[in-house]
């Protein structure tokens, strides 16, 4: 059985849990066991890099280090936001000397450790590279009658260098796995729109004017769910629907899922077991 | 009222100034910046434009780079290399080390030192973490080794210096 130090980040078990449990139930499926480890914020790389770089790494570094002691195999993260910060910090410490002597003269002072021997992977790479489709579709019960957009979000694909895992500008990668899947997918304008949370504590009515931006051309292109593998911008684009119509008049009523659920749906797991019916905007089909 | 700017701070914008040498007022940055697309009073040029000219007080005390999502979209496209991304970072920590922070963000370092997280598990979520089968809660961090990282790199002391100022400013 291959398993993962998982990082199940901030957002997702103390705000949209539905995303930790259907992540959780379709890894068991598919035979991979998830390692939990006392984490911390990853932390966030908006804003904690913001206030001070040295501890945006400090702090990831010490997330890193404890998966490097006390977990089991590579780091899985299902947040783009924690897939950033942890591959971008690991990323400092393997490439350079001076940052990794920096970092660790910190977390001495907590008895801690980071070689950088660990690889920080998003479920998008596990489910791709290390159980591949075959393992995959044989687990496919529940085709979709939905089809569905992507949104990528920032941080699964920016910095590309570092990131390494998609174009930033044409991504399609995730396209060409849930396609392989059996699920209808389609293309909309703004589709690499980033989805405006880093400014939410500084400006809200920005970042809702940003939201809507895309929101009205995945209506316009006829798109039935959207889709993310970031709790974030789930988070904004869910919950952001209701006050785009209070303030612009516009009458969307697109759910939006992240990729776990995606899965968990059409590997059979009703809706409501996995608590997708907590989502703000809901398809009719949730009621199950 | 414009601020002096220590003397640590003049060589680092300096420095910054340097990395954006290369930048001729093309506006990509800003053409493909989802901030400038609903803002346009929020230019990333312009930012650019002051850093280059030297116009450090102005530059410090902007707005502008508080409007940066970290997107990367500016830096991604720019046909003069300049990692405007990374400089918006540098310039949100200067601010900071001058005592101007945003208070969404000693709200956040303040959940991150209680809790060693940004969201706080509320009764409800609890209730429904259960509900769809997940255990109650995870282990959190031992946040005394959080604080332990937040006092050695500094962060304790910019936020409470930010704090101060935002009350004075009050």
């Amino acid at each position: 059985m291959k398993s993962y130090s998982f990082f199940a980040g901030c957002t997702i078990p103390n705000v949209i849990p539905s995303i930790e449990a259907a992540t959780r139930r379709v890894m068991e499926k598919l035979g991979i066991e998830l390692v939990d480890l006392p984490f911390g914020c990853c932390p966030d790389p908006t804003g904690v890099q913001g206030l001070s770089h040295d501890a945006w790494l400090v702090l990831g570094a010490r997330n890193i280090a404890l998966a490097e002691q006390e977990g089991k195999g590579d780091i899985m993260t299902i947040c783009n936001g924690c897939f950033e910060t942890l591959k971008t910090v690991n990323h400092h410490v393997r490439e350079d000397p001076k940052e990794r002597e920096m970092i660790n003269s910190h977390l001495q002072k907590v008895n801690r450790k980071i070689e950088g021997k660990l690889d920080v992977r998003s479920f998008l790479e596990v489910l791709e590279e290390d159980i591949g489709l075959e393992e995959i579709k044989k687990h496919i019960t529940t085709p979709l009658d939905q089809t569905v957009g992507i949104h990528y979000g920032c941080h699964i694909l920016k910095p590309k260098e570092i990131l390494k895992y998609d174009n930033p500008d044409r991504p399609e990668r995730i396209e060409r796995l849930l396609e392989a899947l059996g699920i209808k997918t389609k293309q909309y304008v703004n589709k690499s729109l980033c989805c405006g949370a880093g400014i939410l504590g500084i400006d809200g009515q920005t970042t809702l004017g940003i939201r809507r931006e895309k929101l009205v051309e995945v209506e316009k292109a006829g798109i039935d769910w959207l889709v993310t593998p970031c709790p974030t911008c789930l988070r904004g684009y869910d919950s952001s629907q209701m006050m785009i119509k209070k303030e612009f008049g516009d009458n969307l009523n697109i759910p939006v899922l992240h990729i776990s659920e995606l899965l968990a749906l059409v590997m059979g797991f009703p809706a409501n077991e996995i608590g997708l019916n907590f989502h703000r905007v809901k398809d009719p089909s949730w009621k199950k | 009222m414009p601020e002096k700017i220590p003397v640590e701070i003049n060589q680092a914008l300096n420095e910054l100034a340097k990395s954006v040498r290369l930048c001729y007022q093309c506006g990509t940055c800003a053409a493909g910046c989802p901030v400038f697309r609903v803002r346009n009073d929020k230019n990333p040029r312009l930012l650019v434009e002051r850093l280059l000219l030297g116009n450090q007080e102005e530059v410090i005390q902007s707005d502008v780079m508080w409007y940066c999502c970290n997107c990367y979209t500016c830096t991604e496209h720019c046909p003069q290399g300049v990692d405007l991304a990374h400089v918006m970072v540098n310039l949100k920590n200067l601010a900071v080390q001058m005592g101007y922070a945003p208070q969404s963000l000693i709200d956040e370092i303040t959940a991150i030192l209680t809790t060693g997280g940004t969201a706080e598990l509320t009764g409800a979520i609890r209730k429904r973490r259960e509900k769809i089968g997940l255990p109650a809660e995870l282990k959190g961090p031992d946040v005394k080794e959080i604080e332990t990282l937040l006092q050695s790199t500094g962060v304790i002391s910019l936020i409470d210096q930010a704090k101060k100022k935002l009350e004075a400013d009050a």
